[in-house]
């Protein structure tokens, strides 16, 4: 890596690494900008760069981080050659370890990478604890070889209940581990410098479970999704805006109004669309199962609220509730949430979307019309799933659409019943976070009508 | 289309140009801006509201000595606003003319002429003599289709009027797009442009913007104004962070008010500039509030109280 152009190469390798999408079209411009600028003015050479690769400030982080790692002076990156071929050796050196501890009467056990690299982040005492049972079941009376599928799976569950207890910064460690690099000492050890200083991805509250969002982030978390539902509700007004590009004429209008000019069409009349702003009815699972998304629904639910005006609000779990006064009080978030949980009985109940949807349909079938818009969040756990499935089915006739926002992973839709029946009466989303709140709002869920 | 000669600078002019336009800017900035020149590619700039975008154009436009030419996206802008329409009224009454004239035959060139144009903001800067500035403002706002459209228009500054013909820009425009990234713009506008992000400034920064915008201000007042800014946009979870414009309005109300300094009383009764909404200004009363917020200014600047006997009270940060 000589010449300039060589090395520009190496950092949109890095930068692409990292999550940046940089095009070729850019990387050309990138090579023009720089020979317009002075290349030995480090702040003019950093802005050329960032300005012709970089096009989102989320990707700014990433961008910093790999110029400060890769444009060094030849002493520094001969340091960081160095740090970074004695990690690689401590690296291999524990996973040859690993192999060589994790085996069944002296053959290797069947254990996916991953969960190798749980192991070899066990304490000391576990990776021994785990290493006598190995090792008892190895030489126990009449254990044979076909033990070691049993073995295998003993030893799975063991390192998967490990993996869930590992904190954020062990989880970004186990990450960078298993990232894909270039094969290139050089850009290497920048990519797995530059995404251990966090310099990878955009805003990590963006990806963040909302399961696992901390008491400290709520007020961030309020904040964005208050953001979003501006977004949202742009969105929806626009859906009702005129749709063409190009105006028509209103023939019945410019006849009456050109009537004055003896017929001759002076003054068109064009027609123009009414805006009519949809009234959202919004329905939040807080069921025992959804606790722990409390602290993304509720702030969704006020998020909503606050910038829609025709918005009606409920929670369910074994029934329905409605929830829109408490956010018409123009308390703050924390003041509601602590209403809510206080006076709601629904909270950490069994859930039932059946009586939920029934009772809506019932009691509230003014809401129901053909502009209504109408959002269920929920993870699709429920009793009656083939009773809430026909109640949905008949709520479906009478609501413009339903869009249902799904807290459980899509991967483990699969594993639940229901969510097919559900399915085929609304359109469901994987959403549990904000990331994916954002993926929703651009689908334009204004077309999809 | 020309290469442009009118437009050629240095870095260094493009510098002083800027400062003798009262912009404050850093190299990052300067550079970027020099670069879309350069390389003649719309220039795409992100940010929160009021921190200094459409300032650029049209600090641009004054730096060339040319014309601004604005397009202020909204929700449903449509070509016919954006590129050109046919003077209906003006067709219609030449053809009654023409109707009444004995003796003269009417044909389509007579009507569908460049006198019956009528150019928006888009036309008008390709057909501009001299290179305008097209500022294309919150682009954001708009549909994708019509964002699909524009980024045509930006790669090959070339219109088709079916009546007319293709009409090529005589000079390429300095492109400016601003966005308050109200929505994800496409891949491809982005990957035309070259990008800026304006962030909010540096207290230094700030301080040389009150005191450049503002001279009448004092460096004391200036140093604890962009000091408290600071300190309430990296403390306070806001829904909208107070901006430079809202900082300089901030700083003429409070010499309007005769004030050399902060202080509580001064701080509360002017909060309303600073914050724009409700919530805002909640949050400000109860994480911080005027006496919090003036403390931090002093700790920040080390400077100390005035005595009790002060008329605003004894929590000033003045001394």
């Amino acid at each position: 890596m000589n010449s300039l152009v060589d090395n520009l190469v190496g950092f949109v390798q890095i930068l692409r690494q990292l999550g940046v999408r940089v095009s070729i079209a850019e990387t050309i411009d990138a090579v023009d900008g720089l020979t317009v600028i002075d290349h030995f003015e480090r702040d003019e050479f950093r802005a050329a760069l960032k300005s012709t690769l970089i096009k989102n400030s989320e990707d700014q982080a990433a961008f910093d981080q790999a110029f400060n790692l890769f444009f060094v002076p030849p002493e520094a990156k001969k340091q960081q050659r160095e740090t970074w071929d004695s990690k690689q050796r401590l690296e291999h050196e524990q996973a040859q370890q690993a192999q060589e501890e994790l085996v069944f009467q002296g053959r290797p056990l069947d254990i996916s990478d991953e969960l190798k690299d749980v192991y070899k982040r066990l304490p000391e005492q576990e990776k021994q604890r785990l290493q006598g049972f190995l090792e008892k079941t190895s030489t126990g009376y009449n254990v044979k070889e076909s033990f070691q599928p049993v073995v295998e799976n003993l030893l799975k569950s063991s390192l998967s209940f490990w993996q869930r207890q590992l904190s954020p910064e062990d989880l970004a460690q186990l990450a960078a581990a298993r990232r894909q690099l270039l094969g290139h000492h050089e850009l290497d050890h920048v990519v797995d410098s530059a995404a251990g200083l966090g310099g990878a991805g955009r805003n990590p509250l963006l990806y963040k479970n909302m399961q696992d969002i901390a008491e400290n982030e709520i007020p961030q978390v309020t904040a964005l999704i208050k953001r979003l539902a501006h977004r949202l509700t742009t969105r929806i007004s626009r859906r009702f805006r005129m749709t063409g590009q190009r105006k028509l004429i209103d023939i019945r209008q410019s006849i009456r109004r050109n009537m004055r000019y003896g017929g001759t069409m002076i003054a068109l009349k064009y027609k123009t669309k009414k805006i009519h702003k949809p009234n959202v009815v919004a329905i939040c699972d807080v069921s025992a199962s959804m606790t722990k998304y409390v602290r993304f629904t509720l702030p969704l639910l006020f998020g909503l609220s606050n910038v829609i005006k025709n918005i009606e609000s409920f929670i369910f779990a074994n029934d329905l509730e409605h929830v829109t006064d408490y956010f018409k009080r123009n308390g703050d978030f924390a003041q509601i949430t602590e209403q809510l949980m206080t006076g709601s009985t629904q909270m950490g109940q069994g859930t039932n979307l059946f009586i939920a949807l029934s009772r809506l349909e019932e009691d509230y079938k003014q809401l129901l019309s053909t502009s209504t818009l109408l959002f269920i969040i929920s993870d699709a756990n429920t009793l009656a799933p083939l009773e809430a499935a026909g109640q949905l089915a008949i709520i479906s006739k009478k609501v413009k659409r339903i869009l249902w926002l799904n807290t459980q992973p899509r991967e483990r839709w699969n594993q639940n019943s229901a969510i097919p029946l559900f399915n085929k009466h609304c359109t469901m989303f994987e959403c549990y976070s904000l990331a994916h709140l954002i993926k929703i709002l651009s689908l334009n869920l204004t077309r999809q009508t | 289309m020309n290469k442009q000669t009118n437009t050629v600078i240095t870095m260094p002019e493009l510098r002083i140009a800027f400062e003798a336009q009262e912009y404050i800017c850093d190299k990052e900035l300067l550079t970027t801006v020099y670069l879309a020149l350069k390389l003649e590619k719309p220039l795409l700039i992100e940010g929160a509201p009021g921190v200094g975008k459409t300032e650029i154009a049209k600090v641009l436009s004054k730096v060339f000595n040319t014309e601004l030419i604005r397009l202020q996206c909204y929700e449903g802008l449509d070509e016919n606003k954006a590129l050109y329409e046919w003077n209906y009224q003006r067709q219609l009454i030449k053809i009654q003319m023409m109707r009444d004239t004995a003796g003269h035959d009417l044909t389509e060139d007579d009507v569908f002429s460049t006198n019956y144009l009528l150019e928006r903001p888009l036309l008008k800067a390709i057909r501009a003599e001299k290179r305008p500035v097209l500022l294309i403002d919150e682009i954001d706002k708009t549909d994708e289709e019509f964002e699909a459209f524009l980024f045509e228009i930006l790669s090959d500054f070339q219109i088709s009027i079916p009546e007319l013909g293709t009409v090529r820009a005589t000079h390429i425009p300095i492109v400016v797009l601003t966005s308050n990234h109200d929505r994800e713009l496409s891949e491809g506008l982005r990957r035309r442009c070259i990008y800026l992000y304006i962030n909010y400034p540096s207290i230094d920064k700030e301080i040389n913007i009150i005191r450049t915008k503002i001279p009448e201000a004092t460096e004391k007042l200036a140093v604890q104004i962009a000091t408290a800014v600071n300190h309430l946009r990296s403390n306070l979870t806001l829904s909208k962070q107070p901006s430079i414009a809202e900082t300089l309005d901030w700083t003429r109300s409070l010499i309007a008010m005769h004030a050399d300094y902060l202080d509580p009383t001064l701080v509360q009764q002017t909060m309303g500039l600073l914050f724009k909404n409700r919530d805002d200004l909640i949050a400000f009363q109860k994480d911080l509030g005027a006496e919090g917020l003036c403390a931090a200014v002093k700790q920040a600047t080390g400077t100390g109280a005035v005595a009790g006997d002060h008329i605003h009270g004894n929590a000033g940060c003045g001394g």
